[in-house]
C-alpha cells in the first residue's frame, strides 16, 4: 500500500474489541491495527517514525476517563499526545496526521464514525498532493 | 560585564567553603584566544586557576547527572558539588532537581549576576579578522589582531542572541549564595522582550513555507549529537534510544539523510521539551550552524501557555507529564 | 623541478582550460554566512582563498559521510554496488595541511587492505594546493613539521607573489598536463625562491605558538599510566564526536545494514567517532574503552604514536579543526604542552 494512504490504529484491550476489529477490516482495507495492554503504553516517538517512513495517519484508540484497566494509563497519555501533535506542528507538519480516541470497548458505532470522518480527511490531503 | 570583583568574590567563598572530598566546577583558560573551558577541581591548591569572566558561556549544569548515575563507576564522589552558574545556568540545574535527577543537599549552587556573555566566534565575525588576544577592561574587549594593532569593541556590540530579552535571566527560587554588582557601562535591558515575544516563525508563515526552511535546515546536519551531548536536560546519556545498540533493529538508521536528520531532531525536542530552560547551548556548540532556535522557542512558549509551568523556577513543582494525578485537569 | 609563474588575471582561462580535462572542481567559496567552504565552483569569481581554511575538510570528497557497499536480495545473494567513479575533478586550493591529510589517507586506505571505493575516486583526482598566509589562531602546523609553503604530496602547487603566482608541477600527474597550459604560462624567475621563504616567515609569525616536539617523538606512550594528565582533560569532553568529523585525517567508520523489506536491503558505511560510547562495545556487553578518559587518551596516541609505529607518519597535520569545532574549549596543543611537561620535567 502506498504512504499516502496506510493508516496505523494502536488499541488496547483488543480481547474486549473483537467485534470492532471485524468491522475494521470489512470496512476499511487501508488501517493495519496493533493491539498494546493500555493506551498509556504508547511512545509518541512511534508515531513520528511511522510518519516519516510509512504512514500517512495514526490513531490511537484508548479507554474513556475511569474506565482504564491500569487506572490511570489513558490520562497519562493524553497529555503525551497533546504533546506530540504540537510537536508535529512545530516541525512543518500537519498536526491531524495523529489523533487520538476515547472509547470504552463496549461503544463500536461511534468509533467508526471517527474513523470514517478520519479516513477522509486523510485522503483528501492525497488527492491535493500533501504530502507533509 | 562580569566585574573582576565578582570573580574573586566567587574564589573567597569557595576557598572558605571548600572541603577535602568535595569537587567545584568552575571556568579557566583555554590557551585558545577567547575561548574559557571549563574545569573540575579536587584540590585546594588549583583554586586560583578559577577565572570567572564574559567569555564564560558554558553552561556547566550538563556535567551534574554523570555524579548520580550508576552507569559511571569510574565517578565516586563523597563530597558535594560546587558549581559556579550564571542565571540562566542556575535555572537548568534546579529543572533537574525539580525532575529528581540529582539531590539538593549535594549541591551548593553559587550564582553570580552576569550582564551577557559573548562568545570568540562572534568577535571573530565582528573585527573579521583572526586574533592573538583578548582583554577585558571598562566594560570593553581590547582584541589584539594577527596584525599586532589592536581593536577595542563595546560589550552590547557582541552579545549572544539569548542575552539581548531581559526576562530569559531571572533568577530562580532556589540557590545558595548569589552575587551581584555588575559594571554600569552594558547593563541588559530587563524590559526588553525580544526573544520571548517576537512572533514564532510556525505563526508568521504558511506550513508549507516553514517546511521549507526546516528542511534547508537540517540538511546540514551531520548527526554529530554535540547538541544532544552539551544539553543538561537529556539526561538519559548512555540509556539514549538513538544509541541502543543492544537492539536488533536499530530505532534510528545510522545513514545520515534528511528524513532520518528531522526524526532525530523531533524524537529529542518531543523528550526534551518539558525541562528546557532555553539555555541556547544547543544552537551554540552545533559545527553546522543550525538555527536550533527556532524550535526550541517554540516549545517553550507552549509549554508555558498550554500547561502553565515555567521550567527552572522552583526545586519543588515537577513537570506537567510526570505529576499528572486522577482528578486534575487534563490540559 | 618544473616551474613556470602564471598571472592572476588569467586564473579564468586557467580553470577553463582545466575543466575540459577534470570535470567537476572544488574550491573554497563562501556560504550565506559568509564562512569559507569546500564545493563545486563553476568561476574564478567564486574561488576565496585570502579567509582561514574552511572548518569541513575535503575528505567528504574522497571518503563520504554516507556510501553504499552493496545491496543483497533473497534470491539472488549479495551484489556489491558498481563503482561508476568515473568523473575526473580537481580540489583547487588546499592549503600544505590538508595536502599531507590525504597523503596519510592515501596510505592509510592502501596499507594492508586497498579500498576500492576510496582509490576509485582518489585515481580520478588533482590536486592543486596553495600557499597559506591565512592562519587561524589554532593553527599549529609548524609544530608538526610541515612548512605552510611545502608543495609535496600534491599534483602542482601554487604559491602568491603578488600579480602572479609560481606554479610547481610536482608529481607525474601534474608534469604530464603541464603542456595544456603552456599558451598561459610564463618564464619563473630566481627571486621566486626567496619570496616563497619570506612568505612562510610571515605566516609562521601570525601562528600563536610552536610547540618543538622533536624531543618526545616516539615515546609519548609513556604518558600511557598517567590517568591524571588525561582526567584533566576528559572530565571536560562531552564525547560528542565533533572533533572527529572534522579531523582530516579521521577515517573510522561503522558498518551497517538497512532492510527495505524482509526480502531486500542494503549495506552501507558511514562516519563512525572513537570518542561515542559504543564505539568499542563487544557483542558480549564488555567495553574496553568505556570511561571517557579511555576514550580521550586513544584519541590522541592514536595521533601522536600509534600512527608513526604503524605507518611512520604522524597522523596530525596541525590543521586546528579540533580545537575550532570543540564546544567545552579543549586544546589538543595544552594536551601537547602537558605531555612535554610531564615526559620532561
Amino acid at each position: 500500500m502506498a504512504k499516502q494512504d496506510l493508516i496505523y490504529l494502536f488499541l488496547c484491550r483488543a480481547d474486549k474489541r473483537k467485534k470492532l476489529l471485524t468491522e475494521i477490516e470489512k470496512k476499511f482495507p487501508n488501517i493495519q491495527t496493533i493491539n498494546i495492554h493500555c493506551a498509556g503504553r504508547f511512545n509518541p516517538i512511534l508515531a513520528f517514525k511511522l510518519l516519516q517512513q510509512k504512514a500517512a495517519g495514526v490513531i490511537l484508540l484508548g479507554c474513556d476517563t475511569g474506565d482504564c484497566h491500569y487506572r490511570e494509563g489513558n490520562l497519562f497519555s493524553e497529555r503525551r499526545i497533546f504533546l506530540a501533535r504540537e510537536t508535529l506542528h512545530g516541525f512543518g507538519m500537519d498536526r491531524n496526521r495523529l489523533q487520538a480516541l476515547w472509547y470504552n470497548p463496549k461503544q463500536i458505532a461511534p468509533v467508526l464514525e471517527s474513523l470514517e470522518t478520519f479516513t477522509k480527511y486523510i485522503s483528501n490531503l492525497a488527492s491535493k498532493g500533501d504530502s507533509i | 560585564m562580569i566585574s573582576e570583583k565578582i570573580s574573586q568574590q566567587v574564589k573567597n567563598l569557595i576557598q572558605q567553603e571548600f572541603k577535602t572530598g568535595d569537587v567545584i566546577l568552575s571556568y579557566q583558560d583555554s590557551g585558545t584566544p577567547g575561548v574559557m573551558t571549563p574545569i573540575f577541581i579536587h584540590s585546594k591548591e588549583d583554586i586560583g586557576k578559577i577565572l570567572i569572566n564574559s567569555l564564560c558561556v558554558n553552561n556547566l549544569a550538563v556535567y551534574l547527572s554523570s555524579f548520580f548515575q550508576s552507569e559511571y563507576k569510574d565517578i565516586k564522589q563523597k563530597g558535594r558539588i560546587i558549581i559556579t552558574a550564571k542565571p540562566c545556568d542556575a535555572k537548568s540545574v534546579v529543572q533537574m532537581i525539580s525532575d529528581e535527577q540529582i539531590p539538593n543537599e549535594k549541591i551548593l549552587l553559587i550564582v553570580f549576576e552576569c550582564d551577557g556573555v559573548t562568545t570568540s566566534r562572534l568577535i571573530k565575525e565582528k573585527v573579521n579578522q583572526e586574533f592573538s588576544k583578548i582583554d577585558i577592561k571598562d566594560g570593553k574587549y581590547i582584541v589584539t589582531l594577527q596584525d599586532k594593532q589592536s581593536q577595542s569593541i563595546q560589550a552590547e556590540e557582541v552579545r549572544v542572541s539569548k542575552c539581548k530579552d531581559g526576562s530569559l535571566c531571572d533568577l530562580p527560587t532556589y540557590y545558595d549564595y548569589y552575587f551581584v554588582g555588575t559594571e554600569k557601562s552594558s547593563k541588559i535591558d530587563q524590559h526588553s522582550k525580544v526573544m520571548t515575544e517576537t512572533p514564532l516563525l510556525q505563526e508568521r508563515l504558511s506550513r508549507t513555507e516553514f517546511k521549507k526552511i526546516v528542511d534547508t535546515e537540517l540538511e546540514k546536519c551531520i548527526r554529530c549529537y554535540a547538541c544532544r551531548n552539551i544539553c543538561p536536560a537529556c539526561f538519559c546519556s548512555e540509556k539514549c534510544i538513538i544509541d541502543k545498540p543492544k537492539l536488533a533493529v536499530p530505532f534510528l538508521d545510522k545513514e545520515v539523510n534528511l528524513a532520518n536528520n528531522i526524526l532525530f531532531h523531533m524524537i529529542r525536542f518531543n523528550h526534551v521539551a518539558p525541562n528546557c530552560t532555553e539555555c541556547g547551548e544547543c544552537e551554540r556548540v552545533c559545527p553546522q550552524e543550525i538555527k536550533l532556535s527556532i524550535f526550541y522557542h517554540y516549545f517553550n512558549r507552549l509549554v508555558k501557555k498550554e500547561f502553565g509551568f515555567v521550567s527552572g523556577k522552583s526545586d519543588l513543582e515537577r513537570q506537567k507529564l510526570l505529576n499528572y494525578r486522577l482528578g486534575e485537569e487534563l490540559v | 623541478m618544473e616551474k613556470n609563474r602564471l598571472n592572476k588575471k588569467d586564473l579564468g582561462n586557467f580553470l577553463t582550460i582545466l575543466k575540459k580535462h577534470y570535470s567537476n572542481i572544488i574550491s573554497p567559496g563562501l556560504d550565506d554566512k559568509n564562512s569559507p567552504v569546500f564545493r563545486l565552483i563553476n568561476s574564478a569569481q567564486e574561488i576565496v582563498l585570502d579567509k582561514i581554511t574552511p572548518i569541513k575538510p575535503p575528505k567528504e570528497f574522497l571518503f563520504p559521510q554516507s556510501e553504499e557497499l552493496m545491496t543483497y536480495d533473497k534470491n539472488d545473494s549479495y551484489t556489491p554496488t558498481r563503482i561508476v567513479e568515473k568523473t575526473k575533478f580537481a580540489i583547487f586550493g588546499a592549503r600544505p595541511c590538508d595536502i599531507k591529510a590525504i597523503e596519510y589517507n592515501n596510505l592509510f586506505f592502501g596499507n594492508k587492505f586497498n579500498d576500492p571505493y576510496y582509490q576509485s575516486k582518489r585515481e580520478n583526482l588533482l590536486l592543486i594546493g596553495i600557499s597559506c598566509e591565512f592562519p587561524s589562531s589554532s593553527c599549529f602546523c609548524t609544530t608538526m613539521g610541515i612548512s605552510p609553503v611545502e608543495s609535496s604530496g600534491s599534483d602542482l602547487f601554487l604559491t602568491n607573489l603578488g600579480t602572479d603566482y609560481l606554479v610547481e608541477w610536482v608529481s607525474d600527474i601534474g608534469k604530464a598536463i603541464q603542456q595544456f597550459f603552456a599558451e598561459i604560462l610564463t618564464e619563473a624567475k630566481p627571486e621566486d625562491e626567496k619570496m616563497k621563504i619570506k612568505i612562510e616567515e610571515t605566516t609562521r609569525s601570525k601562528l600563536v605558538e610552536e610547540i618543538n616536539l622533536t624531543e618526545i617523538k616516539g615515546k609519548i606512550i609513556q604518558t600511557y599510566d598517567k590517568e591524571d594528565l588525561w582526567k584533566n582533560y576528559s572530565e571536560v569532553c562531552i564525547a560528542c564526536g565533533a572533533c572527529t568529523f572534522n579531523c582530516p585525517t579521521c577515517t573510522c567508520f561503522d558498518v551497517q545494514e538497512k532492510m527495505e523489506s524482509l526480502e531486500n536491503g542494503t549495506r552501507y558505511r558511514t562516519w563512525d567517532s572513537c570518542q561515542f560510547y559504543d564505539f568499542c562495545l563487544h557483542a558480549s556487553g564488555h567495553n574496553p574503552r568505556g570511561t571517557k578518559m579511555q576514550r580521550l587518551r586513544q584519541r590522541i596516541l592514536h595521533k601522536y604514536q600509534y600512527s608513526i609505529d604503524q605507518l611512520n607518519q604522524w597522523s596530525c597535520t596541525g590543521c586546528g579543526r579540533c580545537i575550532r569545532s570543540c564546544p567545552v574549549g579543549i586544546n589538543t596543543r595544552s594536551i601537547l604542552k602537558d605531555i612535554k611537561e610531564e615526559l620532561h620535567g
